[in-house]
């Protein structure tokens, strides 16, 4: 084999490899990820979803929404937060005596296993909105704790008004709120649950809103919807921020690719 | 004073300038935790083990604790010099992690605190690679003063060895005194140096030259060879016995199902969001590289090539091939290949520098110092790392800059081999 014949064996490898992300990402979307330690990511052209893994424990899952003119950056709507939440009183992230992940299609699936029953937490997400689904192996009292950041109103009271305090809502089957980013300028979101529940809203001078949503039985379904509003960005703006994202990685690898197999080849020669 | 051994002197008193202030915290945390565990009388595997089920049943993902996964012999060699820092008072755990659950995700750094003692035990629990580095000078001097010089200030080598802490200087010269026994017709010794390098066991790909050139020199060689290998393993024996599964799952299974990472073009992979694309690539790659290295050991076969060119082409040929290729896996081979195919060899140096640089392998050897010289400056350097600079950094400039230098790595790789190779 001439050393000819063998580089271009090799580039011809090499390329066919750094074609593999694009063609993933063509199929994959609409399918949990699995990156780390128990952490899985869900991405679609509206939202991604986070579940970070076991070190860092918080937010299991973290749902983001992204802005109209861009996938760089998704802005976060709202937060599950598994320290917080109780169910019969234990923390499903301090008490639990183990957690197990499973993914399968759109679902993805967290059970935390107690002494005497079983919590499982479904995430399914399809093309506009997320479905979290709270189960118990037996009926039991659930304190779920949502936070989200930089929320202005929930159900058309403007939070500004209740620092301080905390606004109670009792039977209440759907949610709207509010928020502000730096990013995104304005945007909202809505919580809808299968079963009447009772809602206590705090916020931090932090600008962390806590929304605990506490009800008694065995099932409960939330359906999150978020949006954020168009912004105006300079059009610079918006071709730096349509560059850096992952998927323009995948695009780049196979230009990276060439590139590299023509630098590859200059020394090749020389050696 | 021979020349030889004022380089050996040279390189370390080099090392020793920069060993105490810095290190790759979690694999020097893991060489810690190794021999303060095994002074207690545990068993270092089934702690591992226990961890890594752990975090691979609760995540539902193939994932490993990234803990002691080597066979026995380091824990030999460190052992004296952990003792020798207790002696002196130091701490025994000078390296903590404040949260130690997993060690795989990038945040970890905040998690780490250090005690006063961190320098004294640094300098000490890196003694023996810095060492194994001296005696390499002091080999490479008998035959050549450049090529010795070379590696003494080789910034590769101290970086490795010295920065972070790494023991491939240790399989290194565990390699080049096989070789040099072989010559010499020392077939036991011969074995039991190459069952000391298998202490990182991507070295087992240079057996069948081992096993073809004992061979050759008669069923005594062959038989000798063996033996001394077989001596070699009888800590590795030991420990499979004490528990086969725990030690099984540490040495080999974790190194088996490892994420791609490092120099290698496979790392490509890392940004695919397809599950099942990937796993197809990395079988198809898994059959291309056996396919290689096949056609390797039959060409070295049929050209009868010298033992050295073949240890050193099947070495290659794992940085080639491996899906995780660390920084470090290239030292292994570094001072062999200096002595056969120099220019090679400093070109391979000069793109694994270029990667060090670009990876996170800077970033993990430089927290010792900040720790210590104040918080705030280890947090700036978390908000840089994990700020917008770090999310572009990772998501995008990382991957393409990684990428590039992966495939100049493979094709440069390569091009050695079939140059070691060529009749």
């Amino acid at each position: 084999m001439t050393h000819k014949t063998a580089y271009l064996l090799i580039a011809l490898y090499v390329f066919t490899l750094s074609l593999i992300p694009l063609a993933g990402s063509l199929i994959a979307l609409r399918e949990w990820v699995g990156f780390d330690t128990g952490a899985y990511y869900y991405r679609n052209e509206h939202l991604e979803v986070r579940v970070t893994g076991l070190p860092e424990g918080l937010g299991k899952p973290r749902i983001y929404v992204y802005l109209p003119n861009s996938s760089y950056r998704p802005v976060l709507l709202i937060d599950v937060d598994d320290r917080e939440s109780l169910v019969e009183g234990f923390s499903l992230f301090y008490d639990s005596r183990e957690v197990k992940i499973s993914s399968r299609n759109d679902t993805l699936t967290i059970t935390y296993v107690f002494d005497d029953f079983n919590v499982s937490k479904s995430i399914v997400a399809s093309n506009d909105s997320v479905k979290l689904v709270f189960e118990s192996t037996r009926s039991s009292q659930f304190y779920i704790v949502f936070k989200g950041k930089n929320y202005t109103s929930v159900n058309g009271v403007d939070l500004s008004s209740i620092h301080g305090r905390s606004l109670e809502l009792r039977n209440v089957s759907k949610l709207e709120f509010t928020f502000t980013s730096k990013i995104a300028g304005r945007g909202g979101g809505f919580l809808e649950f299968t079963s009447p529940v009772d809602v206590e809203v705090k916020e931090n001078v932090e600008g962390i809103t806590t929304i605990a949503v506490s009800f008694r039985g065995e099932k409960l379904e939330v359906e999150v919807r978020g949006y954020t509003e168009p912004v105006r960005v300079s059009s610079v703006t918006h071709a730096i921020s349509s560059l850096l994202n992952h998927r323009v990685t995948q695009i780049l690898l196979p230009i990276a690719a060439i590139a590299s197999l023509a630098l590859g080849w200059l020394i090749w020669r020389r050696l | 004073m021979e020349k030889a051994l004022k380089l050996a002197l040279v390189a370390l008193a080099i090392r020793l300038l920069v060993a105490p202030f810095l290190g790759h915290l979690w694999d020097v945390k893991t060489l810690q935790e190794t021999a303060f565990y095994t002074i207690k009388g545990y068993n270092v595997y089934e702690l591992v083990y226990t961890l890594s089920r752990k975090v691979s049943e609760a995540s539902g993902q193939p994932i490993f604790y990234e803990g002691y996964a080597y066979p026995p012999h380091l824990i030999i060699i460190i052992l004296p010099f952990y003792i020798l820092y207790l002696a002196l008072g130091g701490d025994p755990q000078p390296i903590k992690v404040s949260e130690a659950i997993a060690g795989v995700s990038l945040l970890y750094e905040l998690q780490f605190y250090l005690s006063k003692d961190v320098f004294l035990f640094l300098a000490i629990i890196k003694m023996p690679m810095i060492l194994a580095d001296s005696a390499i000078v002091y080999l490479l001097g008998r035959r050549s003063e450049r090529l010795a010089a070379i590696y003494a200030l080789s910034p590769y080598s101290i970086f490795i060895t010295a920065a972070w802490g790494m023991f491939d200087s240790i399989v290194a010269l565990a390699l080049i005194l096989s070789i040099l026994f072989f010559e010499r017709g020392r077939y036991v010794l011969s074995g039991i140096a190459y069952g000391l390098s298998l202490v990182k066991i991507y070295s087992l790909v240079a057996l069948p030259v081992f096993l073809l050139h004992a061979r050759n020199r008669g069923f005594e060689a062959l038989k000798s060879f063996i033996a001394g290998l077989a001596l070699s393993q009888a800590p590795t024996l030991a420990f499979l016995a004490l528990n086969p599964e725990a030690f099984m799952y540490s040495v080999v299974v974790f190194h088996l199902f490892r994420q791609p990472s490092g120099l290698t073009p496979l790392r490509m992979l890392n940004v695919a969001e397809n599950t099942t694309l990937t796993m197809a690539a990395s079988t198809i790659h898994t059959l291309v590289s056996l396919a290689v290295y096949i056609l390797i050991l039959a060409t070295m076969y049929r050209r009868n090539v010298d033992l050295k060119v073949g240890v050193a082409a099947t070495l290659l040929y794992f940085q080639a091939f491996s899906k995780v290729v660390h920084e470090q896996y290239y030292l292994s081979v570094y001072p062999i290949l200096l002595e056969l195919r120099p220019r090679e060899a400093r070109v391979l140096e000069y793109i694994v520098i270029a990667y060090g640089l670009v990876s996170v392998g800077l970033f993990l050897a430089a927290p010792t110092l900040l720790f210590l010289v104040d918080f705030r400056i280890l947090e700036l350097h978390a908000s840089i790392v994990y700020g917008d600079i770090g999310y572009i950094t990772t998501s995008l400039v990382g991957p393409l800059i990684a990428t590039l230098l992966s495939i100049v790595a493979f094709t440069v790789t390569l091009k050695t081999i079939m140059n070691l190779l060529k009749p």
